[in-house]
């Protein structure tokens, strides 16, 4: 079998905090692993602080993970290139940042930036240059493209702005694409707009997407396989369907009963208890608000359980129902 | 770019500093032409204006306007190479060290605060001393003495640059760092370019002119520093020959009041706060003439709104931002009011407690509030009603929340304000308000800072509640937080609300929770009210194409979940129903 086309193995992270002097570091992400196959959408999920960003910039290389492997169809490339990505690992992995008000330079035009994309990645060059951008332009939806290619950030919609960060990633006609929430800046207007493009790009050109996202909606609709991420660890990953419709980690199902759907989706209550402790230094991260916690989980780290093919939680409610499968993950 | 040069032109202050500085230079340069040697003996000694001398002759019997003429050439040319050569070495550094950052940074920035700590300009001076006389020698004392305070400020701009979405997006595109400092954060510095070369010439001239007068210059050259030099040194106080003096003098005040006038053209320019707001609308005015036969409010409402139109003044005009919006509100109820960014939702918020900022104006309408005219309410008046009767939770919990004030204190604040509770009072009434959101009392000794996104919005909401008021403002107060969070605080709110029977005007955009958490909902696109119906009839049956694009703009989490729609029913709704594009200064956020 072919290996997949991203994987990441045992990811850490820590950030030193605490002032000068103190070599006090926090944890950010802690052993993530996961895999992201050709023409897949993977989303990540997980509350604001849980380390999605942190792990999109380790994966698009604007960040040097503590340790751990990110290996690129098999290769392992941190163990290859050191802290500074290659041009070729570039033109492979590609990110579309959350705010489209940012990530455009506001001095420069749309053609500017998709340009230089093509420029330095050798897709294109000379006259072919402006044909190429106005057939990027056509394919995430922005005509006439002739005009739009003229226009600078500030003279764009959001939903448009994120259209041509969009387009840059694919300028260089990378293998994956990494979104960090795509479109939590977008109107709800434009949003589905912006999605139905990602979807089409893993149908027509077998891009891997890994959507990061605090919506859970959305990722039901986008990705086959979701991951959740607590307090930097994978807690739940399988198939969308699996995760979504029967969540079996704790946490999972705390956010799910939190999504804003249905009528009365403020009359049940929140599974899940008001924290009174800090999480314990060895056991579960959740298990202060967990509504199952006993002995166990202030004790030890649950392991992975496998109660489903493809399916992972890392919870010991899993233990009496699953295998426990820890070496399925990290391997 | 072009356009920024229009804009700078059409100042007052840029054009008086231009021409006034474009006067200098011509005489600079061409001057010299015209008059007499300005080393040679003209005449005798200290005489006054004449036909002969114009301005005069010095001490020794030179021409004064031959002096001043020609020192204005090697004064402003060393004024403006200093300029140029202190904010290039300065931009350099600053961003190298601030994009770099690590061991560069640490290395560039040490070196930078040892130039800043040692007096620069007495070492300058003594190092100087080695060189060979002449003006390259000012040139090279200033630059090294002024570089270090533009490597800081530069390295403050690119460290905050080096932090925005786009530099990343550059590195992932896989640009080089000479080329992301060069084409991506420099550009972005312009004005800041602009602004330091003004101030640096401001400080080459100065400083040159004080050097000199002090005799630490090249005594021979002709310069006004050593044309002050001279003077002093000929007695010409003494003497009351104050022609010698004056017109350099008045030459130096000139070129630096030029000079201040640019840089703060350049400042107003970048930075548009400091620019006179546009005025607002009359109102009074406006309202007299515009008010049509007004429906009475409706029986039992706690709030009636009728035709209100709000304009802000922009640059381009006046832009209507709520356009004859009616709603009322019952005691106890929830109304929700849905739309996008840009739509007018705040501001139609805000104008509720008569919070707009000073470029918008009420120019139409009016707001019954429990038989109250709010649009007509005196300054005392507004004061005793605001917070009492309708009170509001903002977006940012932070900017609602004093960060240098504890929580009691704020409470206390609150409370004195309308009614003068002693501070244990406002204290126990505020553990009581905390208890009730959800948080600790003991918290009341908090300050903003130790509290989380969540905690925050729960005092909030805390201090909208602490004078019992009848109807609760609230403009997106859980965009900001998580779902779980978000869950958890709508649901003590609804409680409360039960208990304590205020009515709520919640704002967001997120139409599904609205839905959940409503009564009724009105439906706001680009300032109007298109749709307000019970959210039971919303969910199943909206008439309105719009509301049926939002709508369907919300993926659900359930099976259930209907197709999206065919693109041609959204270029409908869209296309029939473009909303303009608010040109509201920051409408976005
Ligand atoms: N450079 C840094 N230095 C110190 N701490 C950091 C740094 N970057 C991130 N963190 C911390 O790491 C944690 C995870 O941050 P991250 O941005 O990855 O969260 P996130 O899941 O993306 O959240 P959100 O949903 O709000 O975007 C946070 O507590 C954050 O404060
Ligand atoms: S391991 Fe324990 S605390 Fe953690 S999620 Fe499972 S039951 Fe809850
Ligand atoms: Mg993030």
């Amino acid at each position: 079998m072919s290996p997949p086309l991203l994987e990441a193995s045992r990811l850490n992270r820590s950030f030193p905090v605490g002032g000068f002097l103190s070599h006090a570091r926090r944890k950010v992400l802690t052993d993530v692993s996961f895999s992201l196959e050709r023409g897949e959408i993977l989303a990540l999920v997980g509350e604001s602080g849980s380390g999605k960003s942190t792990l999109a910039r380790l994966l698009a290389r604007l960040d040097t993970p503590d340790s751990g492997d990110i290996l690129l169809s098999g290769e392992n490339v941190l163990a290859r290139e050191g802290r500074s990505a290659s041009l070729a690992y570039r033109g492979r992995v590609q990110m579309v940042f959350q705010d489209p008000f940012a990530s455009l330079n506001p001095v420069h035009t749309v053609a500017y930036h998709l340009e230089r994309s093509l420029v330095r990645h050798g897709r294109a060059r000379g006259v072919e240059l402006t044909r190429k951008v106005h057939a990027l332009l056509e394919s995430v939806g922005l005509t006439p493209a002739e005009q739009l290619a003229k226009r600078y950030p500030h003279e764009l919609s959001g939903g448009q702005r994120q259209r041509v960060a969009v387009a840059r990633a694919l300028a260089v006609e990378p293998d994956v694409i990494i979104a960090d929430e795509p479109t939590s800046m977008l109107d709800v207007s434009t949003r589905r707009g912006v999605l139905q493009l990602l979807k089409g790009l893993t149908r027509e050109r077998g891009i891997g997407i890994l959507f990061i996202t605090h919506d859970l909606a959305s990722a039901r609709h986008l990705a086959d396989r979701v991951l959740v991420l607590y307090a930097g660890s994978v807690v739940e990953t399988g198939r969308t369907s699996d995760v979504l419709q029967a969540p079996r980690h704790p946490y999972t199902r705390l956010l799910l009963s939190a999504v804003p759907d249905g009528a009365d989706f403020l009359r049940t209550p929140l599974p899940a208890r008001v924290a009174t402790a800090p999480p314990p230094p060895l056991g579960c991260a959740f298990a202060p608000r967990c509504p199952h916690a006993d002995v166990r989980c202030h004790e030890a780290l649950p392991p992975f359980h496998l109660p489903a093919a493809e399916h992972h939680v890392r919870c010991h409610l899993e233990s009496s129902k699953g295998v426990p499968d820890d070496a399925a993950v990290s391997s | 770019m072009r356009e920024t040069l229009r804009r700078l032109l059409r100042q007052r202050k840029a054009a008086v500093g231009g021409t006034l500085l474009l006067g200098f230079l011509l005489v600079a340069l061409v001057g010299p032409w015209f008059v007499m040697d300005p080393t040679e003996l003209m005449g005798q000694p200290h005489q006054p204006p004449s036909s002969a001398h114009w301005f005069g002759t010095t001490g020794q019997g030179q021409d004064v306007l031959a002096q001043t003429v020609v020192g204005a050439r090697e004064t402003l040319a060393i004024g403006f190479a200093v300029g140029a050569l202190v904010t290039l070495v300065g931009a350099l550094v600053g961003i190298t060290a601030g994009y770099l950052g690590r061991r560069v940074d640490d290395a560039l920035t040490l070196t930078t605060n040892i130039f800043l700590v040692i007096p620069g300009l007495p070492l300058a001076i003594v190092l100087g001393a080695y060189l060979p006389s002449g003006p390259f020698r000012m040139v090279v004392v200033l630059t090294f003495a002024g570089w270090a305070w533009n490597a800081r400020v530069f390295r403050a701009e690119a460290l905050a640059l080096r932090g925005r979405d786009f530099v990343a997006a550059a590195v992932v595109a896989g640009e080089s760092h000479a080329r992301i400092i060069t084409r991506e954060l420099l550009p972005n510095m312009a004005s800041l370019v602009a602004s330091s070369f003004i101030g640096n010439t401001l400080y080459a001239v100065g400083a040159q002119v004080g050097l000199e007068f002090l005799g630490l210059g090249d005594v021979g050259a002709v310069t006004w520093g050593t044309n002050l030099y001279w003077a002093g040194n000929d007695a010409a106080l003494l003497t009351r020959s104050w022609w010698i003096f004056v017109p350099t003098g008045i030459c130096i005040a000139l070129v630096g009041f030029s000079l201040t006038l640019l840089s703060s053209a350049i400042d107003e320019l970048t930075n548009p706060s400091l620019r006179a707001p546009p005025k607002a609308p009359k109102a009074a005015v406006m309202r007299a003439v515009a008010t049509p036969a007004q429906e009475a409010a409706a029986p039992g409402a706690l709030l009636s709104v009728r035709d209100l139109c709000i304009e802000y003044m922009t640059q381009a005009g006046p832009s209507r931002v709520v356009d004859q919006v009616s709603l009322d509100i019952a005691p106890g109820e929830v109304f929700g009011l849905a739309g996008e960014s840009g739509s007018g939702k705040s501001t139609l918020g805000y104008a509720l407690l008569r919070l707009l900022p000073s470029s918008a104006a009420i120019t139409q309408g009016s707001i019954v509030f429990d038989g109250t005219d709010v649009t007509a309410l005196s300054p005392e008046a507004l004061r005793a009603f605001r917070w009492s009767r309708v009170s509001m939770v903002f977006q940012s919990a932070m900017s609602a929340l004093n960060p240098v004030l504890t929580l009691g204190e704020q409470f206390h604040d609150t409370l004195a304000a309308h009614g003068g509770a002693s501070r244990a009072s406002s204290y126990a009434r505020g553990r009581e308000l905390l208890a009730m959101v959800g948080l600790k009392p003991e918290l009341v000794n908090a300050w903003p800072h130790q509290l989380s996104g969540g905690m925050r919005q729960r005092v909030g909401i805390a201090l909208a509640l602490a004078l019992e008021p009848r109807l609760v403002v609230m403009d997106e107060p859980t965009t900001a937080l998580d779902v779980v969070v978000q869950k958890e605080l709508l649901q003590r709110v609804l409680e409360l609300k039960e208990r304590l029977g205020f009515a709520v005007l919640f704002i967001t955009h997120d139409l599904p929770l609205l839905l959940a958490l409503s009564d009724r909902v009105g439906i706001l696109q680009a300032g109007k009210l298109v749709e307000v119906d019970t959210a039971q009839r919303l969910r199943t049956d909206a008439r309105h194409p719009y509301t049926r694009l939002l709508l369907s703009s919300f993926p659900h989490l359930g099976a259930t979940d209907t197709q999206a729609p065919t693109p041609d029913v959204l270029e409908q709704a869209a296309s029939a129903l473009k909303p303009p594009l608010a040109a509201l200064p920051g409408g976005r956020r």
